[in-house]
């Protein structure tokens, strides 16, 4: 049953619900999560936050499924409905905790920086998004430690040397083996991410210790409080980050670093940023691949202000794609975060 | 890679069509290259199934022809709730119930908006952007003006009967882009009559579960009788605690109470008097509901008779709540647990940088 969808279907609504309709809208819900495809949640994202779909028939083929199970649904004069079940898909398939709702959650949190808070429909969606990736970037970096199997436990048979005995007892002792062996795979599989884990950690700790950035090739309490020092600072805890969702806490251990610079009050718009980007960007060796489209605007900025090229034309083409202003100012550290999510995105999925 | 197929764009570089269209519209711009047929340069000589209609029918029809050819229009005319709910289904709208018993003044608020709308380049530092319900407006409004001949302006009683909606679209005088569509109810005040003595009529009554704003209309004119204060107090209250007790009007409905002909209130003998019992009002509402839901007081004066009043005095007030709450528009900061923060077993997940 899906819980938030009556809450969420208030808004398009002046009567009541119709628990009729509530119940078919669910069904077509399922259908749509059911074969996890990530290119169809990326859509119904788009969708949710107000962005153009890079797939022009996307919104016909997600009305589709809704008439399927209730065919007096009509397309028309239904955006607003639609958007609202775009928003409760997304909000499912992160409910689904399956191996791809942190990249779905991600990148909900990701595509919705920048956007008209007041054009966001159910903002919970987006805290559900937040609170996911908030709870796993934590149960990440926490490994449970597994008993291992318990040999006592084996009832053999011992002393008695006849065929059916004998039988039995490999029997046993074939099914014993086989869990240890898992026992043992998952043991070390848990090691290595535990490895990993402390791994991540000594990194991060180390180059805030460290107070040197390697990209810009000067101690920490040397640079500037400019956009370039946020971009490479940030890329530099970003190439630190070995497990996704990137640690809850990214912030805090930048703020470290930034409050050096004195950078506390310094607020950058994305056009500021694009342009710290175009500077660094042999130093930075900053991979432009993009498989997510207009999901991820910084990327989108830097992507599409090095195919256009001219300032007017690239601001122009890249607010129509995202739905978000160059102009407007972030705090340093909101953009720094931001960096360090889309960073997260494209390199790990 | 990006490119525009219309001849003589250039788009590309200066970031402006050449027909003046915004890219994510224009049909000629696309951000990824296509193969596309060439249809002059197709073989259909060669083409053994090809005939003349064939090519024809082949050739895509144009997907925005349709549209613009038919294009349902309101006619202007209030909407009715199948109307009303079919226009909340297309877009993002504010319901706005205007309550109070009959003759309080709804009706006569809404013109006067109208009318300030239709005066002044924008009010408020909103500016008007579009009603389906014109037509209706209009007519509503026929007797406030010198073509009705009358002596006084007036506003014809709304009649009882099924529930009809006004619409009005504003946009904000900086940023057109922004704007907000207002759905008003326009009930008669016998039907709110009838509510405040029944729990059943009140929980029938489902534009309250949805409402963004319930305005409450109280008319000062009769708080300003002795006569009559008592009953106005009892029947406006009456009417809000009934939909409150039946769990119609849920926490997220922003309230206003309206004292409404506030001019002739402000020009009343024993004033004084007037404004305790006023004061008793306010507070006796506070104390039973302000825990709960967010209310706000508005004294306003729609059409003044008496008093050097502006006209729409306190609309302002009113119209800024109404563009700036919604029932739905969460406080946007997030709101997140952060009990696994600190139930951590790991120093590393609970650090917080605090620079003090």
């Amino acid at each position: 049953m899906i819980l938030n969808l009556t809450k969420s279907y208030k808004i398009a609504t002046l009567s009541g619900l119709n628990e009729d309709l509530l119940s078919k809208r669910a069904k077509a819900i399922t259908t749509i999560i059911k074969p996890k495809k990530i290119d169809i949640i990326q859509e119904c994202i788009r969708l949710y936050l107000g962005k153009p779909n890079e797939n022009s028939e996307f919104i016909e083929e997600f009305y589709g499924f809704f008439h399927k199970e209730d065919g007096m649904f009509l397309r028309e004069d239904s955006e607003l409905e639609l958007r609202i079940l775009s928003g409760v898909v997304i909000s499912e398939f992160i409910k689904k905790d399956i191996f791809e709702s942190i990249q779905v959650a991600l990148i909900l949190k990701i595509a919705s920086f920048g956007i008209d808070s007041s054009t966001i429909i159910n903002n919970d969606v987006i805290n559900e998004a937040h609170q996911y990736l908030l709870d796993n970037s934590i149960s990440e970096r926490e490994s449970d430690v597994h008993d291992p199997v318990d040999l006592k436990t084996l009832a053999l048979k011992e002393g008695d040397t006849s065929p059916e005995s004998v039988s039995a007892n490999f029997s046993l002792l074939q099914g014993f083996f086989k869990s240890l062996q898992k026992s043992h795979e998952n043991e070390v599989s848990n090691l290595k991410h535990k490895i990993q884990v402390l791994q991540e950690e000594s990194d991060i700790h180390w180059w805030i210790f460290r107070g040197f950035n390697s990209i810009l090739e000067k101690p920490v309490g040397e640079l500037d409080n400019t956009s370039e020092t946020v971009l490479a600072v940030t890329k530099e805890f970003a190439d630190l980050i070995t497990i996704s969702p990137p640690p809850n806490n990214s912030k805090d251990f930048l703020k470290i670093v930034f409050h050096k610079t004195g950078l506390e009050d310094k607020k950058i718009s994305i056009l500021e940023f694009e342009s710290a980007f175009k500077n660094l960007s042999e130093k930075l060796n900053l991979h432009l691949k993009n498989t997510y489209g207009n999901l991820v605007p910084l990327y989108s900025a830097f992507i599409t202000a090095k195919e256009i090229g001219t300032e007017a034309a690239w601001i122009s083409i890249f607010e129509a794609k995202t739905k978000t202003n160059v102009q407007e100012k972030f705090e340093y550290i909101d953009i720094a975060e931001q960096f360090i999510a889309e960073y997260t995105l494209v390199n790990f999925y | 890679m990006a490119e525009c197929k219309e001849e003589g764009c250039s788009v590309l570089t200066t970031g402006k069509c050449i027909n003046g269209l915004e890219i994510d519209v224009c049909p000629h711009y696309s951000d990824q290259y296509e193969n596309n047929v060439d249809l002059e340069e197709s073989n259909t000589d060669n083409d053994p199934d090809f005939n003349g209609e064939d090519a024809v029918d082949d050739i895509a029809p144009d997907k925005n022809h349709s549209e613009i050819r038919y294009k349902e229009i309101h006619r202007g005319t209030a909407l009715s709730f199948d109307d009303a709910n079919k226009f909340a289904k297309s877009t993002q709208t504010r319901l706005v119930i205007l309550a109070g018993m009959p003759n309080a003044g709804k009706t006569t608020s809404i013109l006067s908006l109208l009318h300030l709308f239709a005066i002044k380049p924008s009010f408020a530092k909103l500016i008007f952007a579009g009603s389906k319900t014109l037509l209706d407006f209009e007519e509503k409004s026929h007797l406030s003006k010198i073509d009705s001949e009358r002596i006084e302006p007036e506003t014809a009683r709304t009649l009882s009967g099924a529930s009809n909606f006004m619409h009005l679209k504003v946009a904000m005088k900086d940023d057109v882009n922004k704007s907000t569509d207002l759905i008003f109810t326009d009930i008669s005040g016998e039907t709110f009559d009838s509510l405040k003595n029944s729990t059943q009529e009140c929980r029938n009554f489902i534009l309250g579960n949805r409402a963004d704003h319930f305005v409450l209309f109280l008319d000062s004119q009769m708080l300003s009788t002795m006569s009559k204060r008592a009953a106005t107090k009892a029947d406006g209250i009456g009417i809000l605690n009934s939909l409150i007790d039946a769990g119609t009007l849920s926490p997220h409905t922003h309230i206003q109470i309206v004292f409404s002909k506030w001019d002739l209130f402000e020009t009343t003998k024993n004033k004084d008097n007037h404004e305790q019992f006023l004061e008793n009002i306010i507070n006796e509402i506070n104390t039973k509901h302000s825990t709960k839901y967010n209310i706000a007081f508005v004294k306003l004066i729609s059409r003044p008779k008496k008093g050097d009043f502006e006209f729409g005095h306190g609309l302002e007030d009113l119209v800024k709540l109404w563009v700036s709450h919604s029932a739905f528009s969460t406080n946007q900061s997030l709101k997140l647990d952060k009990s696994k923060i600190s139930n951590s077993r790991r120093q590393f997940s609970r650090f917080e940088f605090n620079n003090k």
